[in-house]
């Protein structure tokens, strides 16, 4: 906590780093420190039954992880998978998730004022999983709150009953 | 004197079980004619074991009962009290109360007073009943050693062990190892006839007490001890010469307890074996070392990673050519034996034999038959078969239900066994053994088996969709439905019907499963399979489509290439006619919602699975092999999924599925087959 405390005094209060990536034409962006890692896609592993933006399960490390195609999710450009796909590690309430993205382009610092709310309507774009709109250089960045899309009950990566169920 | 002395609680209570569990094991296989003293002996220094343990934590009511219960056998071994069957019996009550107790410390809740009252009254009262029997010599000088931990008030523990026995090698070097080593006679004759009171009694005495003639009081009284039970001590000093002390005294302080114990205790042989040689039930633990799990779980993860690695290693040495690939290959080959019995080894370190949980049943079948006027002999074959750690604890619920239901309802009360032509004596077998990548536990009795009608019947009362003519390993299945119970009458052994659905859960739960077998008239037996460990599965790799399936071996029947005769349409589904049988079959490929697939079943192969619940066919595209492989969980990082156990990492890197059949027989859903299963 001191590190995040003398990091905030040295840059000089609340603004927070951000992971932009690319899907299709548009800018999305992530808190950082949800990050594990940067990886190429590689082949997955199909599971039975699941929704078409769960691509799989793979290998990472020992640890069987979810592979999740975010074009899929947000029904945003086409979903082809080449050697120069990205996938981000997400680690999340001590889970790993992979996002398949078309691309990852920066890390950018944003201050709290600099965020801007979405418009009230007329966006698809669940407002649940949106943080906010933010203008980086003239290009609007779309703000995603991953944690609680990663965890919503409509991706069906986290078993509602995964609580209670110990059998 | 501040160390955290509850870090030791732990280690206390663990080897306060397997104390119990010892004594608990030689008092059942005690010859009641002919004890044989070497095994008095052991009991007798499990039960002074947890007595100096509960001491130095203050385990108060743990200490008086073993210090009770350790007088009686001490007067047992050497030979002033013959064993008997009451002994015995109330030896193992005491040891149920002694349980129990320890329990209750465990887990900080009160402790059983009562019982523990009770039971020390009843050991006082066999001991003093062989009191009367003896000669009051009690002046003599007095070999109980043991009396060392119990007076000592426990706060002061440490100071007064120091004091004591500094003391006593200063004054009296004959007397070397004398406080510490209870089992060691004192060999000196004492000069003073209360000599060993004196020692003993020391941190409770009060220094007035030097006025008496007594002078080995006064080598002890330096140390500055508080003196709580003046009074009490006092009165059963002077009590103790003559009369065996009332067991009021004895509960009401340690102190007195101690001093009281001692006094009825009768006077041992000067010339009984001084010099033998201490035997501390301590000196196993050299031979093991207690480990926590978690860190052996660690090393199985990292031993399966490894594993996975050195597999991997092994393709990738496969591709390079000329001298460096044959050198290569040399040193891959090297790694993977290495790599083999590193995880051999780690694995068998989760490994315990069955010893210790079978050896817990010979007392619950002598109470039980002893309870329902049974005879009852108990078999233990392949005790020393090993299974995984975390299988022992979930098998220990089960195997008692059975072992109990096979006394309580398999065997017959002696005289129907007598007009059946059978020997009074039923035999109950409880064997273990391994075969192949299973251990097999089976529960035989020779009792009158299972009821067939009656089994039907009850299935229909209880509204079950069974049909008479079904086969026998399917009516005996129905005794695992909840609620199903075909005893006559509720006891308290056994009725209740809450049970073997339970018992088969458990099994289910930890990947095995249970069958039975039962002839009418001769006798049942459960059989209960179950993988070796829980962390590897011996699987078969299958391919469908280009996905790698594992099942595992376990529930593989047999596999084979189905020809058309053998497959039948019903419906729109194809169901598998082999031996005079129709069997549901899934395709794999539809289950799992694989592209690719071979739609032809006869270019593909049918594996025959067997699960807990229902045999059934798969169809697969083809075979790869046959694997271990370490089971990896979708849990973590996903949700579970219908009709998948877990993941595992091929040699390659990739993940492939590992199949649960029981979950694919209760999930797989077509029409016709939901009939069929049902």
């Amino acid at each position: 906590m001191s590190d995040t405390a003398l990091h905030q005094a040295v840059i000089g209060g609340d603004d927070k780093e951000y992971l932009s990536f690319v899907l299709a034409d548009e800018h999305y962006a992530l808190d950082i420190k949800t990050v594990k890692e940067i990886r190429g896609y590689e082949q997955v592993t199909k599971i039975a039954n699941a929704p078409a933006f769960i691509k799989g399960v793979i290998n990472l490390r020992g640890d069987i992880v979810p592979i999740v195609d975010l074009r899929l999710k947000f029904n945003v450009g086409e979903a082809t998978y080449t050697e120069f796909t990205i996938v981000i590690m997400l680690n999340i309430q001590d889970r790993i998730v992979g996002i398949v993205v078309d691309g990852v382009s920066d890390v950018i610092r944003l201050m709290e004022d600099q965020i801007l709310a979405p418009p009230e309507f007329g966006v698809a774009f669940d407002s649940r999983y949106l943080h906010g709109l933010a203008d980086v250089d003239g290009q609007m960045v779309i703000l995603v709150n991953i944690e609680s899309l990663i965890t919503s009950e409509e991706m069906g990566l986290v078993a509602p009953e995964s609580v209670n169920e110990d059998a | 004197m501040s160390i955290d002395i509850e870090q030791f609680h732990g280690v206390f209570f663990d080897e306060s079980d397997e104390h119990l569990d010892d004594m608990e094991q030689l008092l059942i296989s005690l010859d009641v004619d002919s004890p044989d003293s070497e095994e008095l002996n052991s009991i007798f220094r499990a039960a002074h074991s947890i007595k100096g343990g509960s001491g130095i934590f203050g385990f108060n009511a743990l200490m008086n009962l073993t210090h009770v219960m350790e007088n009686l056998l001490d007067k047992a071994r050497n030979q002033e009290l013959s064993v008997t069957t009451n002994i015995v019996n109330l030896l193992l009550e005491t040891l149920d109360v002694l349980k129990a107790t320890l329990a209750a410390y465990r887990d900080q809740v009160d402790v059983p007073e009562q019982a523990i009252a009770v039971s020390i009254t009843k050991l006082e009262r066999a001991l003093t009943e062989t009191q009367d029997t003896d000669t009051h010599i009690e002046a003599s000088s007095h070999s109980d050693a043991f009396g060392f931990f119990d007076d000592e008030p426990d706060t002061t523990l440490d100071i007064s062990q120091q004091s004591a026995t500094s003391d006593n090698e200063l004054s009296t070097p004959s007397d070397d190892g004398f406080g510490f080593f209870d089992d060691i006679p004192n060999e000196q004759v004492a000069s003073a006839e209360d000599d060993g009171f004196g020692f003993f009694d020391e941190p409770d005495v009060p220094a007035i007490t030097t006025v008496a003639s007594d002078e080995s009081f006064g080598f002890f009284d330096t140390a500055d001890m508080p003196k709580p039970s003046l009074k009490a001590n006092d009165s059963v000093l002077k009590e103790s010469p003559t009369s065996p002390v009332p067991t009021n005294t004895i509960q009401s302080s340690t102190a007195p307890d101690a001093a009281a114990n001692k006094s009825t205790s009768p006077p041992p042989s000067i010339s009984k074996s001084p010099a033998r040689p201490a035997k501390k039930s301590g000196g196993r633990d050299s031979a093991s070392i207690r480990v926590d799990t978690g860190k052996i779980d660690a090393m199985v993860n990292l031993v399966g990673e490894l594993v996975i690695t050195q597999s991997m290693l092994s393709l990738i040495g496969q591709e390079v050519d000329g001298q460096v690939g044959e050198r290569l290959q040399v040193a891959i080959d090297e790694l993977q034996r290495n790599t083999r019995e590193i995880q051999e080894s780690v694995m068998s370190v989760r490994m315990l034999p069955l010893t210790a949980t079978f050896n817990r049943f010979p007392r619950l079948v002598r109470d039980l038959a002893g309870k329902l006027d049974k005879k009852v002999d108990l078999v233990l074959q392949g005790a020393h078969t090993e299974i995984d750690k975390s299988l022992i604890e979930k098998l220990v619920d089960p195997l008692t239900h059975l072992v109990r239901n096979s006394i309580d309802h398999g065997i017959e009360l002696p005289e129907k066994r007598r007009a059946a032509g059978k020997p009074e004596m039923g035999t109950v077998i409880l064997g273990a053994e391994q075969k192949g990548g299973s251990i097999i536990i089976s529960i035989i009795d020779d009792g009158g088996g299972l009821n067939r009608a009656r089994i039907l019947d009850k299935a229909h009362a209880n509204g079950l969709a069974v049909s008479d003519d079904m086969p026998d390993s399917e009516v005996w299945q129905l005794i695992f439905q909840a609620g199903f119970s075909t005893a006559e009458a509720v006891t308290d052994v056994s009725g209740r019907g809450v049970g073997m659905d339970v018992v088969r859960r458990n099994i289910e739960a930890i990947g095995g499963r249970i069958e039975i077998e039962s002839s009418l008239g001769e006798g049942s037996g459960f059989f209960i399979h179950l993988p070796l460990t829980l962390a590897i599965v011996d699987g078969m790799c299958v391919t469908v489509g280009n996905q790698i399936f594992v099942i595992p071996l376990l529930n593989i029947v047999e596999s084979f290439q189905p020809t058309a005769s053998q497959l039948k349409t019903l419906g729109n589904d194809t169901v598998l006619y082999i031996r005079d049988q129709y069997w549901p079959l899934v395709p794999l490929h539809d289950y799992m919602d694989v592209e690719n697939a071979n739609r032809k079943p006869t270019e593909a192969i049918v594996v025959l699975l067997e699960s807990s619940k229902k045999r059934f066919g798969v169809l697969v595209d083809a075979l790869v092999g046959q694997q271990q492989v370490v089971i990896k969980s979708l849990e973590d990082h996903y949700r579970k999924v219908a009709g998948i156990a877990g993941a595992t990492i091929m040699g390659d890197g990739k993940v492939a599925l590992i199949i649960d059949a029981d979950s694919i027989a209760t999930t797989y859903t077509s029409s016709q087959l939901e009939d069929m299963l049902a």
